[in-house]
């Protein structure tokens, strides 16, 4: 190597305020420095050599060292990033003239966050982007929309594109450390070359790709803890509870319709009754008095147990550690280069027994092995292990949330002695015993709720996991001829591998007391081949890019389940250990898509820019006279900046003005047939069928399942979108306002049937709908100063969703609580209507349909109200589509400091919180209650809006209604970051440079209207006993050699 | 130029992969074309036998609603003499507190009607395209024979819970009954009147009579008999009491009663004598928690019958001679040495021992359910004769049927009234658990009265409900209201 001088200098940006941390690279090799925090440089280079300066948000700079010793740069500030090279469909595109509209995040956005699956960076990250809040286990993603809610039943996810190939295995087995780019498209001028799978958007995924001539170590370690984010709806104690439990009883007798008893004979049949109708007493008065003929708890009770013995959730929760380790080496060579990279994951929840561990390893190289052909591979293995919470079904005994949220507050968690109240049974290791609530041998009461029953000792007992294996490859060949042509053979393969266990112990639960288990082996194997022939030529100011293809896409999945009970020993959890097979089936199923496409890209003196494309796609879900569609987009732009008169106004640093319009499909995707089945479009949606395995004994059974539909086609999404992109005063100010109109037709309907035909639906392409808005991002730098910059990046979506046309025989579907009508969004609530209590008796009132004598009344107000919930009207009330959502980010860089932070927010909509309803009942002896019940009804005159208990009246008090909707309005602290970057200068003494500290939190603050609530669950608006979110707060540290 | 052409060549080659018309050919492996089922008997014989399968699924995804035996259960549970014996397991507790069937959006009031209208839709596509089956004419008789059996079965299901009572004094009976479907439709149609209902019905039940004959291979299957039976229960509701007795004799003819030691055996095993019809439960068709035994049995390891033991009324117990092998089906002071309950079980006074799983503990999850024993035609044939005034012939059928029961019983000698309400007290601990006490108040138009019994007022909160009431009809499903126009509402 050439000893050269030393050079000197000093690095401003174009405000005269010093930059710290520009890489100044001696071209054409791996040395390089970066600027300390006055922006000084000090670098060794050769005379003949080049210095490259470069920073994030500037534009590069190269200057010949010549014979000087001192230089200094001004680097020319670049916020609008123009020549950002954006991923696209099939190719990439340069952001100057790009005719689509798409959101980037990149990988320095993704670097310091504790993110284990992609999907959680996608919150906030983009205007028109919504994301739900995601489940608290981990190695879970949250749920994408993609410019609202296109389809009622062909599913709303958006298309995963990995490597230029869509990616059927499930995205958290991509290393977020792994991915140099994520590319949200939104319109159909840039998802139509994907045409049957485009309608909900693709997020394309790029990953990492080595540099030629700068070879770099990379380490990167995390260390850090989850906890629960939200805390637990507020509920009432031990001593409100007994006597609302005594009230509840005490209404059922006094207020019942035929013969009610007395109001002093059932205060007093309820204070002799009352234990035996909860079963546990846990003060130290007799039974008897616990609760007064007054309803008051006896004055002189006192607890016998510690708030914490009687806690159900703090045993079930822990601080989860989670661990991330990454090591990449990447660089090139003459004509090849390469990426190789190591990681490893342990995120452990922090609920007990749910964790997810991972292992991936991936290598990319690519090489110019002649001049006219190239070829490349990107291979990755991925495996993980994973305990998952049993938090599936929301009202199981087994789920965790469930059993800790709806137990009583009056029942302990430990078995306690009997012969010594207050004091505890042990166990012959010295443990605790667990009151299983029916340990009636040992002389212990039997508990109402849940009794035999324990989500403690079920989940320290029992076992849920998978492990799974993931090969993932990429490969191309590439053929450069006749100087402007390209012709590219892509084939991309996702093999997965999982085995899924579930293992019921023989000594409490669901296992009891055999023991079972089951063992599910699935192989998912997506194949891709596509080839692409790409002719780009220039002459003069005008260029043409034509683009044609073909493309081939299968994906089947092999499933074989197993199921044994009778368990021979304790501790070994294969089938092998089990005697009795309860269960043994396999199925296999295949979904193909074809497709042949072509784009044509123009554009004059990069001013003026045409794009149009075209796909034809044939799926296999459709019949054969019905399965092929055609999709396209035209799109253009127009660099206003350009032109003269724009160029004159020197405060107008970019103007673009873009349009697109086009057709997308959806035939509901799909990686294996159960998920399709389940979630989307059947596989063989058009065939009328009978199920197999419907045996009779020993006789084979089958069963009607489906009617078919040979018309049955793809849903299809007619998008048109207009935007402004926007730059000012030197980037100071960046931005885009956009609108955006999707017009969904053809939508799939499982249209109901009546019951009575004997098969309950049959599925047509009857309704549309459209999703319009109008998005904004806006950049802005309040602060640009020496040492100091301060910038915001917001985003914001107005969307409105309504549906347009609905099935001639069923204009209206009733689903849960939404209704789907022509002029409503397909989150629009349908629920009764409840009209408060009613002061003199505290019935729960409602709307009337009619006025039935037995039941409704008119009120001074004039309104019929009915005290029946089978007269109560439905009515619609809002719903669950916000107003406005968004992110907010906002960076502080102070001398290589930065703080980031993200917030996301909504306004507006509603939300039926079903698990805030559930502790509302009015009855249920056992079942926890919220505080806000403490505001029944309960004598005449009370004016409140809860009605009394009364438990032989739950099906009329406790209703479905509207009297469950609350604001979904929320602020969420998604992440929060404080890094610091430690001066090259200084590191370099250790033999390392680009060193970091940080410190990182997930989802660290919630602002909603009702403590407790998960108002980000589901876009549906609906809340039930899932696994709650977490938040994470980690440590790292990175560096390069 | 070698280049260029190996490059033409090698783009042709990878375009040319765009396949066959096939390549977009796919089908399932979990299923078969419809077309196909009724192609042959043999493949049709398969979709009969999915509808025998049909009766024990689970439901709308509920684990307490498992087809036909959850009805059983849930129709004793609606009346006064199968008891829950707490609230702490849920399941069925609104059923019993008659909140559940009045209720359009509630669970059970669409069950009961998917179920049996899903039997139907099957049935229908069997009867409709049977007749074009290749194989020999006696097994499309069977196939036909059993879907018209398993129609009429289900329509007299439906007709009793949605329709009001058949009055034998008042035909035409006019009242609204429940959409005849007879065909493969998609079209929702109108409630016909209980008297249509009941027509369709007896002619159903005549033509599978016509087509099927004494000889089956498995008793799942619904021959000769059972059609007898089916013709003798659709008698006795239509106070048509001849032809009760006379098919209920026929019916039973082939059929042995249970000895006191086979009565003992736990009413879970298909081949038991007595048993006319009924399924068949075999290991890898288990469906867990979500069977007839899981809710019903003394011995499964189910929450439900660890918590909420079953009871019967007290009222009735008590009346049992010690004698009777049937007092031994409760028990009234339970303790370890006279009663079976799962580890961890509950024990309350009057719970059954009736129904009960091989083992102890059980850790079998496979009881067959009886849908018809020789026994309830006794009592049809009793109570039938006893309404036509024959006292002697119904006593003498009452004593074939009592005496195998309880060694110690006299031929009974009582008259009138008082000879009827004898033979339903032995109807109502012969059959309890089985189904029919819900059904059998409102064919008789009696109140349902739970008072003075050991209904406890927190689970049971509705003791009386006088005869005639509209809560003796089941809502339709707002399900059905919403997707059929046609349909009219029961009164609320």
């Amino acid at each position: 190597m050439a000893q050269g001088q030393v050079v000197t200098g000093k690095v401003t940006g174009d405000d005269g305020s010093t930059i710290p941390g520009v890489t100044v690279l001696v071209k054409g090799t791996t040395r390089g420095t970066t600027t300390n925090a006055d922006g000084d440089f000090r670098i060794e280079a050769a005379p003949g050599t080049r210095l490259v300066f470069s920073f994030v948000g500037y534009k590069s700079q190269e200057v010949a060292v010549g014979n000087q010793s001192a230089i200094s740069v001004r680097l020319e500030a670049d916020a609008t990033n123009l020549d950002e090279v954006i991923v696209t469909t099939f190719g990439t595109a340069k952001r100057a003239s790009f005719t689509g509209s798409a959101g980037t995040i990149s990988a320095e956005n993704l670097k310091t966050r504790p993110l284990t699956n992609v999907g959680q960076a996608l919150a906030g990250a983009a205007a028109g982007v919504q994301t739900t809040v995601g489940s608290g286990q981990p190695g879970s993603a949250p749920d994408i929309r993609i410019r609202g809610f296109g389809s009622y039943s062909s599913g709303n996810d958006p298309l995963y594109v990995v490597d230029g190939i869509p990616f059927t295995a499930n995205i958290s087995n991509i290393s977020p450390n792994d991915i140099e780019s994520i590319t949200i498209l939104k319109d159909a001028a840039s998802t139509a070359l994907y045409g049957a799978r485009a309608a909900n958007g693709v997020v394309v995924i790029t990953t990492k790709k080595g540099v030629k001539d700068q070879s770099t170590i990379s380490f990167r370690y995390t260390k850090g803890l989850n906890t629960r984010a939200l805390p637990e709806y507020e509920r009432v104690g031990p001593a409100e509870y007994y006597p609302l439990m005594w009230e509840s009883y005490r209404n059922s007798l006094a207020y019942r319709a035929t013969s009610p008893l007395s109001l002093s004979a059932a205060n007093a049949d309820a204070s002799n009754r009352l234990v035996s109708l909860v079963g546990y007493n846990i003060y130290n008065v007799p039974d008897n008095q616990l609760v007064g003929v007054d309803g008051q708890l006896n004055p002189n009770a006192r607890l016998l147990y510690s708030a914490e013995d009687l806690d159900w959730a703090r045993p079930l929760m822990r601080q989860g550690n989670r661990d991330e380790y990454n090591l990449s080496f990447a660089g090139g060579q003459n004509k090849t280069d390469y990426f190789l990279s190591l990681s490893y994951l342990s995120d452990k929840g922090y609920l007990i027994r749910s964790d997810f561990e991972r292992y991936t390893a991936r290598l990319n190289i690519n090489s110019q092995i002649k001049p006219w052909f190239r070829t490349g591979a990107n291979l990755s293995a991925t495996v993980s292990n994973s305990n998952q919470a049993d938090a599936d079904g929301s009202t199981s005994f087994v789920n965790p949330f469930f059993f800790a949220r709806t137990m009583g507050p009056i029942y302990p968690v430990y078995a306690y002695d009997p012969a010594n109240p207050g004091q505890f049974l042990t166990l012959p290791n010295g443990n605790r015993r667990y009151d299983y609530g029916n340990l009636t041998a040992l002389g212990l009461p039997s508990r109402t709720q849940y009794a035999g029953r324990h989500a403690i000792a079920e989940t320290e007992l029992n076992q849920n996991y998978f492990r799974r294996n993931v090969l993932s490859g990429r490969t191309y060949g590439e053929v450069t001829f006749l100087k402007d042509f390209k012709l590219t053979a892509n084939f991309g393969a996702d093999i997965t591998n999982i085995n899924n266990v579930t293992y019921g112990n023989p000594e409490i639960g669901d296992g009891a007391p055999a023991g079972r288990a089951t063992h599910e082996f699935q192989n998912i194997s997506g194949y891709n081949l596509n080839q692409l022939l790409n002719y780009d030529k220039s002459i003069g100011k005008h260029t043409v890019g034509v683009l044609l293809g073909h493309e081939n896409f299968s994906v089947t999945d092999n499933f074989l389940t197993g199921s044994r009970s009778q368990q021979v020993l304790d501790g070994n959890y294969e089938l092998v250990n089990f005697t009795t097979t309860t269960n043994l089936n396999s199925v296999y199923n295949v979904r193909r898509v074809e497709g042949y496409f072509s784009r044509f890209n123009y554009d004059y003196d990069q001013r003026y820019f045409v794009s149009a494309s075209v796909r034809r796609d044939g799926t296999s879900k459709f019949y054969r006279d019905s399965r092929w569609g055609t999709f396209y987009s035209v799109s253009g732009a127009w660099r206003l900046d350009q032109e003269d008169f724009v160029k004159n106004i020197p405060s107008i640093s970019l103007l673009k003005l873009r349009a697109s319009y086009g057709q997308t499909g959806n035939d509901g995707g799909g990686n294996t047939g159960s998920f399709a089945a389940n979630n989307t479009i059947s596989y063989y949606a058009w065939q009328p069928l009978f199920a197999l395995n419907n045996n009779n004994a020993l006789e084979a059974g089958s069963l009607q399942t489906s009617l078919g539909n040979r018309d049955l086609e793809w849903e299809s999404s007619n998008s048109s979108d207009v935007a402004l992109e926007f730059g000012l005063f030197k980037g100071r100010i960046t931005g885009t306002i956009e609108y955006f109109n999707r017009q969904s037709s053809n939508l799939i309907f499982a249209v109901p049937l009546p019951l009575s035909t004997g098969i309950t639906t049959v599925t047509r392409n009857i309704g549309t709908m459209y999703n319009r808005g109008v998005e904004l991002e806006l950049g802005l730098e309040p602060v640009r100063t020496q040492g100091f910059s301060w910038r915001i990046d917001l985003n914001a979506t107005r969307l409105k969703n309504q549906i347009t046309k609905m099935p001639d025989e069923t204009p209206e579907i009733i689903d849960g609580t939404k209704k789907l009508s022509v002029g409503h969004s397909i989150y629009d609530f349908w629920l009764r209507e409840y009209m408060g209590v009613n002061p003199a008796t505290g019935e729960a009132q409602y709307r009337a349909n009619t006025f039935v004598a037995a039941n409704s009344r008119i009120t001074e107000a004039g309104d019929t109200v009915t005290t029946s919930i089978n007269n109560a009207r439905f009515h619609y009330n809002g719903t669950s589509i916000p107003k406005l959502t968004g992110g907010i980010t906002n960076s502080f860089n102070y001398k290589g400091l930065t703080l980031s932070g993200l917030l996301v927010y909504q306004i507006g909509g509603k939300i039926y919180d079903g698990a805030y309803a559930a502790l509302m009942g009015s009855g249920s002896y056992g079942s926890a209650k919220h505080v806000d019940i403490l505001n029944r009804w309960q004598s005449s005159g009370d004016v409140t809006n809860v009605p009394r208990m009364d438990n032989g009246r739950t099906a009329d008090f406790d209703a479905a209604s509207d009297r469950w909707l609350t604001n979904a309005s929320y602020l969420n602290i998604r992440s929060v970051t404080l890094g610091y970057s430690i001066p090259n200068t200084l590191s370099r003494r250790i033999f390392v440079q680009n060193a970091q500290v940080y410190i990182s939190g997930e989802n660290f603050f919630l602002l909603s209207a009702r403590k407790g609530m998960n108002v980000q669950q589901s876009f549906a608006g609906t809340t039930s006993n899932v696994f709650s979110p977490a938040k994470s707060l980690v440590m790292g540290i990175s560096f390069s050699l | 130029m070698k280049k260029i052409v190996l490059t033409v060549l090698v783009g042709m080659g990878l375009f040319a992969t765009s396949c066959k018309e096939s390549y977009l050919e796919t089908s399932p492996t979990g299923s078969v074309d419809a077309g196909a089922i009724y192609a042959t008997t043999k493949n049709a014989s398969a979709a009969i036998n999915g509808i025998y399968r049909a009766m024990v699924l689970r439901y709308l995804d509920s684990q307490g609603h498992f087809g036909h035996p959850a009805m059983m259960i849930i129709l004793d549970a609606m009346g006064e003499d199968l008891i829950l014996s707490n609230t702490s397991n849920n399941w069925h507790l609104s059923e019993q507190r008659w909140i559940a069937h009045r209720s359009d959006v509630n669970t059970m009031t669409r069950f009961p009607y998917q179920l049996y209208y899903r039997l139907i839709g099957n049935a229908n596509l069997a009867i409709a395209n049977i007749d074009n089956a290749t194989g020999s004419q006696a097994e499309r008789n069977q196939v036909k024979g059993e879907a018209l059996a398993l129609r009429a079965f289900s329509y007299f299901n439906l007709v009793q819970l949605y329709g009001k009572r058949y009055d034998g004094a008042a035909k035409p009976n006019s009242q609204l009954g429940v959409p005849l479907v007879l065909t493969p439709t998609t079209d929702g149609l109108p409630r016909a009147t209980v008297e249509d209902v009941y027509t369709q019905i007896n002619k159903d039940l005549v033509d599978a009579a016509g087509l099927l004959t004494s000889t089956r291979t498995y008793k799942s299957h619904i021959n000769l008999e059972v059609v007898k039976g089916f013709q003798a229960r659709v008698a006795l509701t239509q106070q048509n009491w001849a032809d009760a007795a006379r098919f209920a004799a026929e019916a039973r003819k082939s059929f042995s009663l249970m000895s006191i030691a086979q009565y003992q055996e736990g009413f879970s095993e298909i081949n038991n004598p007595e048993w006319m019809w009924g399924f068949d439960h075999i290991e890898d068709q288990s469906e867990f928690f979500g069977a007839f035994h899981s809710y019903i049995s003394s011995n499964f390891n189910s929450t439900n019958i660890r918590v909420t033991p079953k009871l019967i009324n007290s009222l009735v117990y008590d009346q049992i001679p010690a004698t009777d092998v049937r007092s031994k089906m409760w028990v009234k002071t339970p303790t370890a040495a006279n009663s079976v309950v799962p580890a961890g079980g509950l024990r309350v006074a009057y719970m059954t021992q009736k129904f009960r799983l091989p083992g102890t503990p059980s850790t079998s999850t496979m009881g067959d359910v009886p849908y018809m024993r020789a026994a309830e035609m006794y009592l049809i044939e009793a109570e039938a004769q006893a309404r036509l005034g024959k006292t002697a012939e119904a006593a003498g059928v009452l004593f074939d049927l009592v005496s195998k029961r309880d060694p110690a019983y006299v031929r009974s000698t009582k008259t009138g009234t008082a000879l009827i309400d004898e033979i339903l007290f032995h109807r109502r601990i012969e059959m309890w658990g089985e189904g029919v006490r819900f059904t059998d108040l409102k064919r008789m138009n009696l109140p349902l009265n739970r008072n003075g019994a050991n209904h406890n007022p927190a689970v049971a909160v509705i003791f009386d409900v006088k005869a005639g009431d509209p809560q003796w009809e089941f809502l339709f499903p707002r399900r059905e209201l919403d997707s059929n126009k046609a349909i009219v509402q029961n009164p609320l």
